[in-house]
C-alpha cells in the first residue's frame, strides 16, 4: 500500500504545484497593467516523494514563487531616469519663456527699433509735437516691455521656488513611507521567512524610484532587502529610519537650489549635510534648481541689455541712450542732456531689469529739450546720436535672445538624450520584470497540463486502488 | 527576447503621440506661417531674425528719413531757384536805373518795382518747409540718410539753404554770424538794413536818384545763390544714390528674414499627409496589439 501511497503523493504534489503556477501566472497577467509590478516566476524542484532511497520515481514541488528582477539594470534605470526627470522639469519650466522668447523675438524687437525709429524721426523734425509724443510713448512702451519681460521670468523663477517645497514635502513623505515598508519587510523576516512577500518588494521599488524620480538620490538595496536613500553618502532614508529635507534659505529668505538633510523627530533639529541641486541632487528638484540659476542668469543678462557693460564693451540700451544716472551730456548747443530711463541702483541680478523706467512722461518732458528755452525744441544732434546706438542696442538684444534660447534648446536636447536612454533601459527592465502574454498563456497550458497529468496519475492510483479491493473481494 | 505587454503599448502609445505631436507642429506652422514654434527650435535663427528685422527697421527709418530730407531739399532748391531770381532781377533794375536817358521822375517811378522786390527777397528769405522750419536757418537742419548700423557712424546732409553769399549786399553781416545771430537778424542786415544795398536802392530811387556801385553786387548775390543751389543739388544726387541703395538692401534684407522665419508651405504640407499616415498606421497597430497574445487565439 505504501506504493500507492506514493503515487497518490506524487499526483498530489503535482497538483500543488500546478496550483501555485496557475495562481502566479493569474497574477502576471492581472498585474500586467499594474505601475511597478514585477512579474512572477515559479520555480519547482523535482524531489523524492519518500524518504525510502529505494523507491523509484519523482514528486514536483515549488521551490519557491521569485520575482524577475534585474538590480544593475534597475539600478541604472533609475540613475538614468533621475537625470531625465531632472531635464523634464527643466524645460517643462521653460516652456513659457521658450513661448514668450520667440514672441519677443519679434515683439521686442519691434518696440526696440520702435524706440530708434522714434528717435529717427525725431532727428529729422525735432519741433514736431507728434514727433515727440510718440520717442516719449516708445520710450515708456520700451521700459515696460523690458520690465515685463524680467517679470515674467522672475515669475517663472517663483513658480519653480514654490514647485521645490512642494518635491521636498512630497519626497519627505515618501520617505516615511519607505521606512515603513522597511519595516514590514524587516518584520518579515523576523518570522523566519526566508523572503519577504514580492508585493512589499514591489511598493519598496515603486517609493525608492518615486523618491529617486523627486529628488534624483541614489537607491541602494541592504542585504536584509530594505530600500536606502541617500544623497552621496548622506542617509535619507536609511532601514526603519527617515530623515527629513528643505531647502535652504538665503539671509534674504530667497530659497536656494541647496537641500538640507535633518533629524526634525529630535527635540532640536539637527543639520547632518546637505545636497547641491543639480549636481548632488537631481530630479525634479535638480531641475528646478537648474532653472532657477539659469532664469537668475537670464535676468543678470538682461540688466547688461538695460544699462550695458563697459568693461565688456557691450552696449545698454539705457547707457547707449542717454548718460547713466549721475553722468550728463550736452548737445550740439551745449545744453546738458539727463537720462530718459531710471533703474534701481541695486546690484542684485535681475533688480535692474525689474525696476527700469522711462522718466519721459510726455512729448514735453523730453530730458535733452533746451533747459534755458522751453519752447525752443531739442537739438537734432542728440537725435543723430541716439540712432546711431540702435546696432550695439538691438545686437545686444539678439545676443541675450541666441543665449537664452541657446539655454533651452540645450535643456531640450538633454531631455532628448536621457529619454531615448530611458526607453532603452525600460525595455530592458521590462524584458526581464514584465509580463508578456504569450509567455503567460504557455504557462497556463503547462500547468493545466501538469494538473491534467497530476489528476490522471491519481486516478491511475485510484484504479489501481480498485483492481485490489476487487481482487480481494472476488475470492 | 521578452516582449512585454507594456512594452508594445508604450511603443504605439509614444509612436502616436510624436506623430500627433507632429502633426500639430506642422498645422500650426501652416496656420502661422512661421516656421519656428519655440525659441528653441533653431537658437541662431532666432538670433538672426533679431539681426535681420533690425535691419530692416533702420532701413525703414532711413527710407522716412530721406523722404523727409527730399522734400525739404525740393522746398530749399525751389526757395533758392526763386531768391537767384530775385536778385537777377534787382541786377536788372539797377542795370536799368543806370541808363543816363531817365530822369528823377522817372527812377522815382521804379521805387514801388524795387519795393516789392525787397518785399519778395525778405519773404523768400525767410520762407519755411510744410513742417515749419526756415528753409535759410543758418543752424543747418542735418538729416541721417545712410550709415549708424553695424559700426557706421549716420551719414548726414544738411537740407536748407544758406544766407553767408549774400553778404555781399551788406559787408556787416559777419562770417559766422549764425553763432550770434537769428535768421531774422541776418535777413533785416541784407535786405532792410540802413547798411544793405537792397534798402539803399529802393532809399535812392525813392530820392529820384541813381545808385553808384563799384561792382555788379546784385548779379553777384543771384550767382551766390545759383551756387548754393548747386551744392544742394550735388547732396539731393547723394541722397538719390543713398535711396536706390537703402531699397536693394531692404529687398535682400526681407528675403533672408522670410527665409530665415517663414513656412515652406509645400514642405509643411507633405510632412503633415506623412505624419498623419505614420499616425494612423500606430493607431492600427496600437488597436490590435490587445487582441495579438496567445490568449486570444486560444479563445
Amino acid at each position: 500500500m505504501s506504493g500507492l501511497t506514493t503515487v497518490n503523493i506524487i499526483g498530489l504534489a503535482g497538483l500543488r504545484t500546478a496550483q501555485s503556477g496557475m495562481t502566479a501566472t493569474s497574477n502576471n497577467v492581472a498585474g500586467a497593467a499594474v505601475e511597478g509590478f514585477h512579474r512572477r516566476e515559479v520555480h519547482p524542484m523535482i524531489t523524492s516523494p519518500t524518504s525510502d532511497p529505494l523507491l523509484q520515481g519523482g514528486s514536483v514541488v515549488v521551490d519557491s514563487v521569485v520575482r524577475s528582477f534585474s538590480a544593475l539594470i534597475t539600478q541604472q534605470y533609475l540613475t538614468n531616469n533621475s537625470k531625465l526627470k531632472q531635464a523634464e522639469n527643466l524645460t517643462s519650466s521653460s516652456a513659457i519663456v521658450d513661448k514668450m522668447v520667440l514672441d519677443e523675438a519679434e515683439g521686442l524687437t519691434k518696440v526696440l527699433n520702435g524706440f530708434f525709429t522714434a528717435a529717427s524721426d525725431l532727428s529729422a523734425d525735432p519741433a514736431s509735437a507728434t514727433a515727440r509724443t510718440a520717442f516719449a510713448t516708445s520710450s515708456r512702451e520700451t521700459a515696460d516691455r523690458i520690465r515685463n519681460l524680467a517679470e515674467t521670468i522672475d515669475e517663472t523663477r517663483k513658480q519653480a521656488y514654490l514647485e521645490m517645497e512642494r518635491v521636498v514635502g512630497v519626497a519627505n513623505e515618501k520617505a516615511l513611507a519607505l521606512s515603513r515598508v522597511n519595516q514590514l519587510i524587516q518584520s518579515s523576516q523576523a518570522f523566519g521567512k526566508p523572503l519577504p512577500a514580492p508585493d512589499l518588494l514591489d511598493e519598496r521599488d515603486r517609493i525608492a524610484a518615486e523618491i529617486a524620480g523627486l529628488v534624483g538620490a541614489d537607491v541602494r538595496i541592504s542585504d536584509k532587502g530594505e530600500g536606502m536613500i541617500r544623497f552621496g553618502g548622506l542617509s535619507f532614508v536609511d532601514g526603519t529610519q527617515a530623515f527629513q529635507i528643505e531647502v535652504m534659505r538665503d539671509t534674504s529668505g530667497k530659497p536656494t537650489g541647496v537641500l538640507r538633510v535633518t533629524q526634525s523627530q529630535l527635540k532640536d533639529s539637527i543639520v547632518f549635510g546637505s545636497a547641491k541641486g543639480g549636481t548632488d541632487a537631481l530630479g525634479e528638484f535638480g531641475g528646478l534648481s537648474r532653472y532657477v540659476e539659469g532664469a537668475s542668469d537670464w535676468l543678470g543678462r538682461l540688466d547688461r541689455l538695460v544699462v550695458g557693460d563697459p568693461d565688456k564693451g557691450i552696449a545698454g540700451l539705457m547707457t547707449a541712450t542717454s548718460p547713466a544716472q549721475g553722468n550728463s551730456w550736452v548737445d550740439k548747443r551745449g545744453e546738458p542732456v539727463e537720462s530718459m530711463f531710471e533703474v534701481s541702483p541695486s546690484d542684485i541680478p535681475g533688480e535692474k531689469a525689474l525696476s527700469v523706467r522711462s522718466t519721459m512722461e510726455s512729448g514735453l518732458s523730453i530730458p535733452w529739450a533746451s533747459e534755458s528755452d522751453e519752447s525752443e525744441p531739442p537739438h537734432e544732434s542728440i537725435g543723430i546720436q541716439i540712432v546711431a546706438q540702435r546696432t550695439a542696442v538691438l545686437q545686444s538684444w539678439s545676443d541675450w535672445v541666441t543665449s537664452v534660447s541657446s539655454d533651452i534648446s540645450d535643456w531640450r536636447a538633454e531631455e532628448a538624450s536621457y529619454g531615448a536612454v530611458d526607453t532603452a533601459l525600460n525595455e530592458k527592465r521590462q524584458q526581464i520584470a514584465g509580463v508578456d502574454l504569450d509567455e503567460e498563456a504557455t504557462n497556463l497550458l503547462r500547468f493545466q497540463q501538469l494538473y491534467q497529468a497530476s489528476s490522471s496519475v491519481m486516478q491511475a492510483a485510484m484504479k489501481m486502488f480498485d483492481v485490489l479491493i476487487g481482487a480481494t473481494t472476488s475470492r | 527576447m521578452r516582449t512585454p505587454i507594456s512594452t508594445r503599448f508604450n511603443d504605439s502609445l509614444t509612436a502616436i503621440q510624436r506623430h500627433a505631436r507632429q502633426v500639430a507642429d506642422e498645422q500650426t506652422r501652416l496656420s502661422g506661417g512661421t516656421r519656428l514654434l519655440r525659441a528653441s527650435d533653431s537658437p541662431m535663427a532666432i538670433g538672426r531674425a533679431v539681426d535681420l528685422r533690425t535691419s530692416s527697421a533702420h532701413l525703414d527709418a532711413l527710407k522716412r528719413l530721406q523722404d523727409t530730407a527730399d522734400s525739404r531739399m525740393s522746398e530749399s532748391e525751389q526757395a533758392m531757384a526763386d531768391a537767384a531770381q530775385v536778385l537777377d532781377e534787382f541786377h536788372q533794375l539797377w542795370a536799368q536805373t543806370q541808363n543816363g536817358a531817365l530822369g528823377g521822375a522817372q527812377l522815382q517811378a521804379l521805387t514801388l518795382q524795387a519795393k516789392s522786390l525787397q518785399e519778395e527777397l525778405k519773404q523768400i528769405l525767410t520762407r519755411a518747409d510744410s513742417r515749419g522750419y526756415r528753409l535759410f536757418d543758418a543752424t543747418e537742419l542735418d538729416v541721417v540718410i545712410g550709415g549708424a548700423s553695424n559700426g557706421v557712424g549716420p551719414v548726414t546732409i544738411n537740407t536748407v539753404g544758406g544766407v553767408g553769399g549774400l553778404r555781399v549786399l551788406n559787408p556787416t553781416l559777419e562770417e559766422g554770424w549764425e553763432k550770434d545771430q537769428s535768421l531774422d537778424e541776418a535777413v533785416e542786415l541784407i535786405v532792410s538794413s540802413e547798411d544793405s544795398l537792397v534798402q539803399k536802392l529802393v532809399d535812392t530811387l525813392s530820392e529820384g536818384k541813381r545808385m553808384e556801385l563799384e561792382d555788379f553786387y546784385f548779379l553777384e548775390a543771384s550767382r551766390a545763390m545759383i551756387h548754393e543751389r548747386i551744392y544742394l543739388g550735388a547732396n539731393q544726387a547723394r541722397l538719390e544714390r543713398a535711396r536706390v541703395r537703402v531699397e536693394n538692401v531692404q529687398i535682400a534684407t526681407k528675403t533672408s528674414l522670410s527665409e530665415e522665419v517663414d513656412t515652406d508651405y509645400s514642405k509643411s504640407t507633405m510632412e503633415v499627409q506623412k505624419a498623419k499616415a505614420l499616425m494612423e498606421a500606430a493607431q492600427t497597430i496600437s488597436a490590435q496589439i490587445g487582441t495579438m497574445n496567445l490568449f486570444q487565439k486560444l479563445g
